[in-house]
């Protein structure tokens, strides 16, 4: 039996281009999140869905103060964001995704941890979305996670 | 007026609130309002208010955490055109 989690759309315009008298939508589409601390579980966070994303990311703020249940390699240069690289170590971390009902999931994942905050915090697809079905329809207002 | 609340259990991962719900909607709903005033800012909402705003996400938690919110929004506010 799967467990349907809810997404959630976000939608703004690109300041930039409403100046020029053209509308573009910026659009997000966000995960509700818990990560597994040393004595419990954190307060939600709002998590970039990132289809583009091989791999979960998180910047040090983040990760700084979760459980983390092992660390798998050094730190190695991670390129496409921004204008250079970032250094990150690959690591196994336990999130949850959240709802209103009890369903919640609980997974472990392997993640880059950044060295620093220049990094937003993506949820990629190893681990995540290679387990679950993604479904987006964005016409509807609708997204969810079949976990 | 923000009413301080205990701290959540955290033996589990908790089960999100409906003022969670209704506080991101809140963020939907207000959406280009927010860019105006906290462009590229993290910003932590509860009940329909920004209670606090910056640069460093940890401010946001440790607000959360004098005030003793508990669950509320903390997101950044992307004015510029970010392509991860």
């Amino acid at each position: 039996m799967s467990t349907k989690i809810h997404l959630d759309w976000r939608t703004s315009l690109d300041q930039m281009h409403l100046a020029r008298g053209l509308q573009v939508r910026l659009i997000r589409l966000f995960a509700r999140v818990s990560f597994k601390e040393p004595d419990g579980w954190s307060r939600p966070w709002l998590d970039i869905m990132d289809t583009g994303s091989p791999m979960t990311l998180l910047p040090k703020p983040v990760w700084e103060t979760i459980h983390v249940a092992s660390f798998l390699s050094e730190a190695v240069p991670l390129g496409g964001i921004g204008s250079g690289t970032v250094l990150a170590r690959l690591a196994k971390v336990e999130l949850a995704f959240l709802s209103t009902q009890k369903e919640i999931v609980e997974r472990t994942i392997k993640a880059y941890l950044a060295e620093d905050d220049s990094v937003p915090l993506l949820l990629g697809i190893e681990d995540l979305l290679t387990n679950a079905r993604l479904v987006c329809d964005y016409p509807k207002s609708k997204a969810f996670l079949q976990l | 007026m923000v009413k301080a609340k205990t701290k959540p259990a955290k033996d589990r991962p908790p089960r999100l609130s409906r003022q969670f719900l209704r506080d991101e909607q809140w963020i939907s709903d207000h959406i280009q309002e927010l860019i105006e005033k906290y462009p590229n800012q993290w910003i932590m909402v509860y009940n329909g208010e920004v209670i606090a705003h910056g640069d460093g996400v940890w401010t946001m938690w440790r607000k959360a955490d004098e005030l003793g919110l508990g669950q509320p929004v903390v997101t950044f506010i992307e004015r510029d055109v970010y392509v991860y």
